[in-house]
């Protein structure tokens, strides 16, 4: 089961160009699933940075402008898009001339996969 | 001496009962102390509500406060992140196993998969336009011109005296 759940992300990391990672983790970046094809930069893969956009989320919420639903951040070659699900955080990346407005629209083909994802790292 | 607005009145204001920017959180336990009678100790409970309620402000305000610096010391320790990754993995098998929720496939068959790409490819030339107009033209005409020409007789007799 958890192998279709994998699958429907690999999937659904094709129907946009220049995806290449879907990671799901809890707020403190500690991964629950992970998907990426054989692009994706291995640095964006590792704790501290998906740690970082959890944080990042986090802190933006004290600015007094109510919470953060998602942050895009763009750098010189990637762009990471955040989505905040508490308790978990999807993080995207994709390449800087991948389409962003198509990213953010993956946020409803996902809702209903979290439930489950969800139910893993809540525990009460 | 001081600041605008900070001034000899700070006497009068410590004693005022409406809060100001001066006013203390938590009352001076210095002064607290000095007001109990020697050899009594009836603190405890005063001194767990005055630190609870400390503790609440600080909470409070590592709540408030964006500090950056602070979050490095949030990490988690190496093997933490392990066994919560690891535990994480086998919730997540238990949570899809139960589920009878069908991940169906994303929208977009995968036939078609990055449709943009196709219609952000570049256009066709003018002169490839024209040259596809020009032989569809010539084909459809020569279709028209095609004609069956009589040469002899469809039922031809056989055997028939």
């Amino acid at each position: 089961m958890v192998e279709e759940v994998k699958k429907f992300f690999h999937q659904l990391l094709k129907t946009v160009d220049g995806l290449q990672a879907i990671v799901i983790t809890d707020r403190e970046g500690v991964p629950v699933l992970k998907i990426s094809d054989e692009t994706a930069s291995e640095l964006a893969l590792r704790p501290k940075f998906l740690s970082a956009s959890g944080m990042a989320m986090e802190q933006a919420g004290k600015l007094g402008l109510g919470s953060n639903n998602y942050s895009i951040s763009f750098f010189k070659n990637y762009q990471v898009v955040c989505f905040n699900k508490l308790p978990v955080i999807v993080t995207m990346i994709a390449t800087a001339a991948a389409n962003t407005g198509m990213i953010l629209g993956l946020e409803s083909d996902i809702e209903n996969t979290l439930h489950e994802i969800t139910s893993a790292v809540d525990v009460s | 001496m001081g600041c605008c607005f900070s001034s000899d009145k700070d006497e009068d204001n410590r004693n005022s009962p409406q809060p100001d920017e001066r006013t203390q959180l938590l009352s001076d336990p210095a002064r607290e102390g000095s007001s109990i009678p020697d050899g009594r100790y009836e603190a405890p409970q005063e001194k767990g509500d005055e630190q609870s309620a400390l503790n609440q402000i600080l909470q409070q305000t590592a709540r408030d406060v964006i500090d950056v610096a602070a979050l490095e010391s949030q990490t988690l320790e190496q093997n933490e992140y392990v066994d919560r990754a690891r535990l994480y993995s086998n919730r997540l098998a238990v949570a899809c196993a139960n589920s009878p929720r069908h991940h169906g496939q994303p929208h977009l068959p995968v036939g078609v998969a990055a449709p943009q790409m196709a219609l952000a490819a570049q256009p066709i030339t003018l002169a490839d336009i024209q040259l596809i107009t020009s032989a569809s033209q010539l084909c459809s005409k020569t279709v028209k011109e095609i004609k069956v020409r009589h040469k002899e007789d469809l039922v031809v007799p056989f055997g028939v005296p």
